[in-house]
C-alpha cells in the first residue's frame, strides 16, 4: 500500500494544515537521516502481511539545518505515522488534543460534541525510536505503554498505542480495550 | 463560538508554540494567547456541563499552558479548580505533578536571590547524551544541584530557550524533559568563571531523572503518625 506522506500537508483526522506538515516534515527528516528515500516500506511489526510504501519530496538543506534535535524530530516524525495509522486502524476520524506539559495529549474519537469534546474518546499514545538499540526497542515501548495505559482504563477507554522506528522503517499499532 | 472552537483556538496557538520552540524561537507569548482561550473553553464548557473527563482535561490544559506561559498563579488556580472536582484518577495524578512543578516554580519567582553578587559570571550549558534529549522548560524544575568551592554554590533558574545564550543567576538548575526525564540521564557543564582573580573552571554533573529524587513524598497516613 502507498502512502503518500505529503498528503499530511493538508491536514488529517481533524488536525491543521499547520501542524501536520510540522509532523510531515519532522518524519521526513527522520528517515533520511537514516539514508532513507522515498519509496522506502514501512513494516507494521504486528502484522507481517502489511506494509507501506512511503512516499515523499526530498527535504532542501535548508530545512534539515532547521531541525537541530534530532530527538525532537523522532518524537514528531511518530506523530505523523500515528496520525496515518490512527486514521486506517483506530475506526475514528478525528483526533482530539489537550496540552500536557511541551507538547499534547491525544485523544481519539469522533467530533461530534461541541461541549464535551473529550467525552467517549480513547486515549492515543505515541512513542518514536530513531534506531533501536538494547532496550530501546518497539517491544519494550509498548510494553511500557500498555502499563502506562493500564491508568487510562480506570476511565473506561480504550487506549491506542504506536510505535515507530525509523532506523529499520516499522510501526506497531495496538488497541488495548 | 462553542467550546470546541474555543478549544481549537488554544491549541492552534500551542501549535505556534510547539514549532517556534523547535526552530529556537521564543514561545512564552503563543502559551499565553493558547491560555487564555482555553481558560474561554473551560468557562463556557463549565456554564453548561461539568462531565468528566472533559473537565478535567480542559482545566488540566489550560493549567499547562499557563505554566508555560510562566503565568504560576494562573495556572494554580486552574489546577485548584480541577482538583476540587472529581477528575478520573489518572488526571488527578497528572494535576498533582503540574501542581508540584508549578508550586516550585511559583516558590523560586517570589524568593530574593541572595547570592546575586555570584551570578554575573555563570553560564551554564546542556549537552545531550546519546538518545536523551533534555528540553528546560521553565525557570523552576525538578533538579536542583549544587558543587563546592570552598562553601557550595546552588545554582538556580535557567529560561527554558536559548539555553546556551542566558547567563543564570544563582540557584538551581531546572530541566525536563517530558517523560524522558524520568528515564535517563543527562549531562549539564557548568562553566564558572571568577572574574576578579581570572580563574576559570568547568563542572559536569550528573543530571538524574527528577522523579528519583524530587517527587513529592508520599502523605503520611494518619494511622503512620498515630503509630510514630
Amino acid at each position: 500500500m502507498t502512502v503518500d506522506l505529503e498528503r499530511l500537508k493538508k491536514g488529517i483526522m481533524g488536525l491543521s494544515p499547520e501542524i501536520c506538515s510540522f509532523y510531515m516534515q519532522a518524519c521526513t527528516i527522520c528517515l533520511e537521516t537514516q539514508n532513507h528515500n522515498t519509496g522506502v516500506e514501512l513494516l507494521k511489526a504486528n502484522d507481517k502481511k502489511a506494509k507501506f510504501t512511503l512516499n515523499w519530496k526530498k527535504n532542501k538543506d535548508k530545512t534539515k539545518k532547521g531541525w537541530r534535535d534530532i530527538q525532537e524530530a523522532t518524537e514528531y516524525g511518530a506523530t505523523a505515522i500515528a496520525l496515518l495509522m490512527a486514521e486506517k486502524y483506530s475506526g475514528f476520524s478525528s483526533v482530539e488534543r489537550s496540552a500536557k506539559g511541551t507538547g499534547f495529549d491525544y485523544w481519539l474519537g469522533e467530533d461530534d460534541d461541541v461541549v464535551g469534546i473529550f467525552q467517549n474518546k480513547a486515549r492515543l499514545e505515541i512513542s518514536g525510536i530513531l534506531e533501536e538499540s538494547g532496550n530501546n526497542s518497539i517491544e519494550n515501548r509498548v510494553k511500557s505503554k500498555i502499563k502506562q495505559t493500564e491508568r487510562s482504563n480506570n476511565l473506561g477507554l480504550n487506549a491506542h498505542i504506536c510505535i515507530t522506528e525509523f532506523k529499520n522503517p516499522k510501526t506497531e499499532y495496538h488497541i488495548i480495550k | 463560538m462553542t467550546v470546541k472552537d474555543l478549544h481549537k483556538k488554544a491549541m492552534d496557538f500551542n501549535d505556534k508554540a510547539l514549532i517556534a520552540v523547535s526552530k529556537g524561537r521564543t514561545a512564552k507569548s503563543y502559551y499565553k494567547k493558547a491560555y487564555e482561550w482555553e481558560k474561554k473553553a473551560y468557562l463556557l464548557f463549565a456554564s453548561a456541563s461539568d462531565v468528566e473527563p472533559t473537565r478535567s482535561v480542559l482545566l488540566r490544559s489550560a493549567a499547562s499552558l499557563a505554566f508555560m506561559a510562566e503565568l504560576y498563579e494562573e495556572a494554580e488556580k486552574m489546577i485548584a479548580i480541577g482538583l476540587a472536582g472529581n477528575p478520573p484518577e489518572e488526571i488527578k495524578e497528572e494535576l498533582r505533578l503540574l501542581n508540584y512543578q508549578n508550586f516550585n516554580a511559583l516558590s523560586l519567582k517570589n524568593k530574593p536571590n541572595i547570592e546575586e553578587k555570584d551570578s554575573k559570571n555563570i553560564s551554564i550549558f546542556i549537552s545531550y547524551e546519546k538518545g536523551f534529549r533534555l528540553k528546560l522548560i521553565n525557570e523552576v524544575e525538578k533538579f536542583i544541584t549544587s558543587y563546592s568551592k570552598n562553601n557550595s554554590f546552588q545554582f538556580h533558574f535557567i529560561n527554558p530557550e536559548n539555553i546556551e545564550k542566558k547567563r543564570v543567576k544563582v540557584g538551581s538548575i531546572g530541566i525536563s524533559d517530558r517523560d524522558r526525564a524520568l528515564h535517563g540521564k543527562a549531562t549539564a557543564l557548568i562553566n564558572k568563571s571568577v572574574s576578579n582573580n581570572g580563574t576559570n573552571s568547568k563542572l559536569k554533573l550528573n543530571i538524574e531523572p527528577f522523579s528519583s529524587r524530587f517527587s513529592p513524598k508520599p502523605k503520611e497516613s494518619a494511622s503512620d503518625k498515630k503509630r510514630r
